[in-house]
């Protein structure tokens, strides 16, 4: 369960948020969908605390992540991310991207985490992509390669936010930030 | 218009020596220096403020000066103060502290240039900072710091020619020397501009085949 309470957001004298307040339960899925440069990507990136909130609570599981205290980076592998230019590792594969944070942060033998990342592959339909470098994939394989590798963290209980593209002439981006169980 | 190479070839072991010792103290200087320089880049980058304002002098003091007075300094200057050590070592020394400075520069501008974007996305999957320092932007930024390091060996090679002030039995050192037996300087200063001349060209040769393997490598 995400919560978000009264976020405020300036960047030097630019008020971006001004008290959003928000509550995701698990299994909902919540669209923010809002003008472009409204600070839809700026909620997102603080909760993943890669803004620092100017003022206003972030609870994540009822644990206030923008706290001194907080375990950020324990935190951060609960709440999978998928960035808007997707962020993918360019000197790595489409399986070695996935892989990366499992075996280093989780421990996980190799093994493992392939296994984990062959079936994530398979659900977003990249299953013939796996040794390929994010270069030569199309925008939508590459938004689908980074939903899998923000999934690949949480295999069971897992939060996720991710940016959905707007379409070409939409003009508004839109985003989902949804929880999901396992599968 | 006299020239005459004839009593050249007799010097042809000094010109080798010179050449071997202008390469060898290329090479130190560049490795100590590559050291000295990631050392440097780091404490500069670092959030500890004194760390970074020592880095950060440190490259512009040695950016700022000239190496021959870098040189003098270390030569003439801190015997003074009971400092004091050969040619070969001051040679040394002062190359790799000036090229230390620029190095750092390399290494901070090659890391500095990998796109924020990694960073953030490893740190979102939960990698602390040194592990995606580690995994993620060090491996993509010796694609931009290696080409750079080739790059300062060429000038070293063509820059340590200034320790021959001190003694420093370097490659042009020898032609002083030839010089000052054959009473002929053009002579022997040709044959050296030649010889670094080919030298430079080979190793940036040899430097751009590399760098484009390297850059075709990025998009396999
Ligand atoms: N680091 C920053 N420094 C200063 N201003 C910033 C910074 N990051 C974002 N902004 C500003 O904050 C506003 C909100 O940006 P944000 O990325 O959240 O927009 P968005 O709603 O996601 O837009 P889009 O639909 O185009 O993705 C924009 O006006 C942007 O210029
Ligand atoms: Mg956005």
């Amino acid at each position: 369960m995400i919560r978000v309470d009264n976020l405020h957001k300036k960047f030097s004298n630019f008020e971006v948020l001004k008290g959003v307040s928000l509550e995701v339960k698990k299994g909902e899925v919540l669209v923010i969908i809002g003008p472009s440069g409204s600070g839809k990507s700026t909620i997102l990136r603080c909760i993943n605390l890669l803004e620092e909130p100017t003022k206003g609570d972030i609870y994540v599981e009822g644990e206030k992540i923008n706290d001194k205290k907080a375990d950020i980076n324990k935190i951060r592998q609960k709440v999978g991310m998928v960035f808007q230019h997707f962020n993918l590792f360019p000197n790595m594969t489409a399986i070695g991207n996935i892989t990366l944070a499992p075996i280093k942060v989780k421990k996980m033998d190799k093994k493992t985490a392939e296994d984990i990342a062959i079936r994530l592959l398979k659900k977003v339909g990249l299953e013939d992509k796996k040794d390929a470098y994010p270069v030569k994939l199309s925008g939508g394989q590459k938004q689908r390669l980074a939903i899998a590798r923000a999934l690949a963290m949480q295999p069971d209980d897992a939060f996720r936010c991710a940016h959905i593209r707007a379409g070409p002439g939409d003009g508004q981006g839109s985003l989902e930030c949804h929880e999901r169980t396992g599968e | 218009m006299n020239l005459d190479f004839s009593s050249m070839p007799q010097y042809t072991q000094l010109f080798i020596n010179g050449l071997i010792m202008t390469i060898e103290l290329t090479i130190i200087s560049v490795a100590i220096g590559a050291v000295l320089g990631l050392i440097v880049a780091l404490m500069k980058m670092s959030s500890v403020k004194i760390l970074s304002f020592i880095g950060s002098a440190y490259v512009e003091i040695i950016r700022g000066t000239p190496l021959l007075v870098q040189i003098l300094i270390i030569y003439n200057g801190l015997p003074q103060f009971g400092i004091k050590f050969p040619g070969f070592v001051v040679g040394i020394i002062a190359l790799s502290m000036n090229s230390a400075g620029y190095v750092a520069e390399i290494i901070r501008s090659g890391i500095q240039a990998v796109d924020p974007g990694q960073m953030e996305a490893s740190r979102s999957l939960g990698m602390s900072h040194s592990m995606a320092m580690r995994y993620v932007i060090i491996p993509q930024a010796i694609k931009n710091i290696l080409p750079a390091l080739g790059n300062e060996f060429v000038v070293m090679l063509k820059e340590s020619s200034i320790v021959s002030v001190i003694g420093f039995a370097d490659l042009t050192r020898q032609a002083e020397i030839v010089s000052s037996v054959t009473y002929r300087a053009f002579e022997p200063l040709i044959i050296i501009a030649f010889i670094y001349f080919i030298m430079t060209l080979v190793f940036s040769r040899l430097l751009s085949k590399f760098e484009r393997r390297l850059r075709t490598g990025d998009t396999r």
